[in-house]
């Protein structure tokens, strides 16, 4: 423990400069952001650079973007004609929340049969990605709750045990908003304690390197129920 | 530019969804950060694109801004600069890697009028930090920061193995934070 605490330290502020300068690669970066969810002394050093080095910025030139691309802009954040109605506190935040609830619950064990021990919320702009693991029977539960994958793509699951580096495909998620139930091998489901989870954006059939090719679209550590 | 206290009430405002505010934002704040996608990303259909995810990016999470304590520009330009450098590295992946031929001079040109404006007496310090660096090492810091370069392409800029990149870097945020937190 003593070790750990001199370790963090002596490493974070570097480490917490590196992530803001967006030099750590993605798994390092998946790490390092599931590590600032549960200390805020590291986000007050992430915050801390971010403040200090946007110094670089007044640097830049401004530059004029096209004319068009304000009502471009403008037409996406319209109230939408026939959608239902939404309270002001309707904010994307808590609807996000809301739906991750939708799939946690929908995991509640039914009847008698054993429910999901480890759980993942994949997150990101309006896509709603969650996956859970019942060790008993070597099953994993993906779900797809909101958004899509981009056309003509496909949303590809990861796994990046603890301690390694190099991410391992789970699979495919749903395209459509649903949920598929898979056996997974003994030997992987061993690895999603304290692991991080990932989905990427991906050519259709997946990646054909067995590594991610796409934009990671989200990443987050998996948590026991 | 609008007022530091302007452009607060415009993002609380945007924070309740109000779309007047919204625009009114986007007049005042948009050629700067164009300036900063655009600097990432060297193409402008590829920054058009991503100052839209930027503005849409405002709109959803204005709420989360006081909780950063930034002022607002800062808050405002990380966000962009971040939605710049994913991009960037999504088409470093999908095989594009960046010619650093192209790329335009590191060199420091100074702090304009504007770096002082932004910069004020919060940052004075920070200017006086990199100042104490090595001019290279600073140059690879703001490297990072302006152009998003990654450990690759600044090894490649400053014809030094990833590895020493990546030792000089680290060392040059450490005395950084040394330095201002003295």
């Amino acid at each position: 423990m003593t070790d750990e605490s001199d370790h963090m330290e002596s490493n974070d502020p570097a480490l917490a400069g590196e992530y803001v300068l967006r030099l750590l690669d993605e798994v390092e970066e998946a790490r390092f952001e599931a590590r600032l969810k549960g200390e805020p002394a590291l986000r007050r050093m992430v915050h801390e650079w971010e403040r200090e080095l946007a110094v670089f910025a007044g640097d830049i030139t401004e530059a004029q973007p096209s004319k068009a691309l304000k009502s471009r802009i403008m037409s996406q954040i319209a109230p939408k004609p026939s959608g239902p109605k939404r309270s002001i506190f309707g904010l994307w935040v808590s609807g996000a929340a809301a739906v991750a609830m939708v799939g946690f619950l929908a995991f509640a064990p039914v009847l008698n049969a054993p429910g999901p021990k480890f759980h993942v919320d994949l997150v990101s702009g309006d896509l709603v990605v969650a996956a859970g693991f019942i060790p008993e029977t070597d099953v994993m539960i993906v779900q797809l709750n909101q958004g899509a994958p981009r056309p003509g793509r496909v949303l590809e699951l990861w796994l990046i045990a603890d301690g390694s580096e190099t991410p391992v495909s789970l699979g495919l998620v749903p395209s459509e908003i649903g949920e598929i139930r898979v056996t997974i091998p003994p030997e992987l489901l061993a690895q999603v304690e304290g692991a991080i989870m990932a989905v990427s954006d991906e050519p259709p059939g997946g990646s054909p390197t067995g590594q991610p090719t796409g934009d990671i679209l989200a990443s987050a550590a998996v948590f026991e129920i | 530019m609008r007022t530091r206290a302007e452009i607060e009430e415009m993002i609380a405002r945007i924070a309740l969804k109000d779309r007047h505010a919204f625009s009114d934002l986007y007049d005042a704040t948009n050629g700067k950060l164009f300036g900063v996608v655009l600097r990432v990303l060297n193409n402008r259909t590829d920054a058009e694109d991503v100052l839209q995810e930027v503005y849409l990016r405002i709109w959803h999470k204005a709420d989360s801004y006081a909780v950063t304590g930034h002022s607002p520009i800062t808050w405002l330009v990380t966000v962009a600069r971040n939605l710049a450098i994913d991009r960037l590295r999504a088409k470093q992946r999908q095989g594009n890697p960046r010619d650093m031929t192209e790329m335009p001079d590191l060199a420091d040109p100074g702090p304009g009028p504007e770096a002082q404006s932004i910069a004020a007496s919060e940052n004075a310090r920070l200017n006086d930090c990199l100042d104490a660096l090595e001019p290279d090492r600073k140059d690879a810091v703001r490297g990072a920061y302006l152009e998003g370069h990654s450990y690759a392409d600044l090894a490649e800029k400053f014809r030094v193995p990833l590895n020493t990149m990546r030792t000089w870097l680290r060392r040059s945020l450490i005395s950084l934070r040394d330095c201002l937190s003295t």
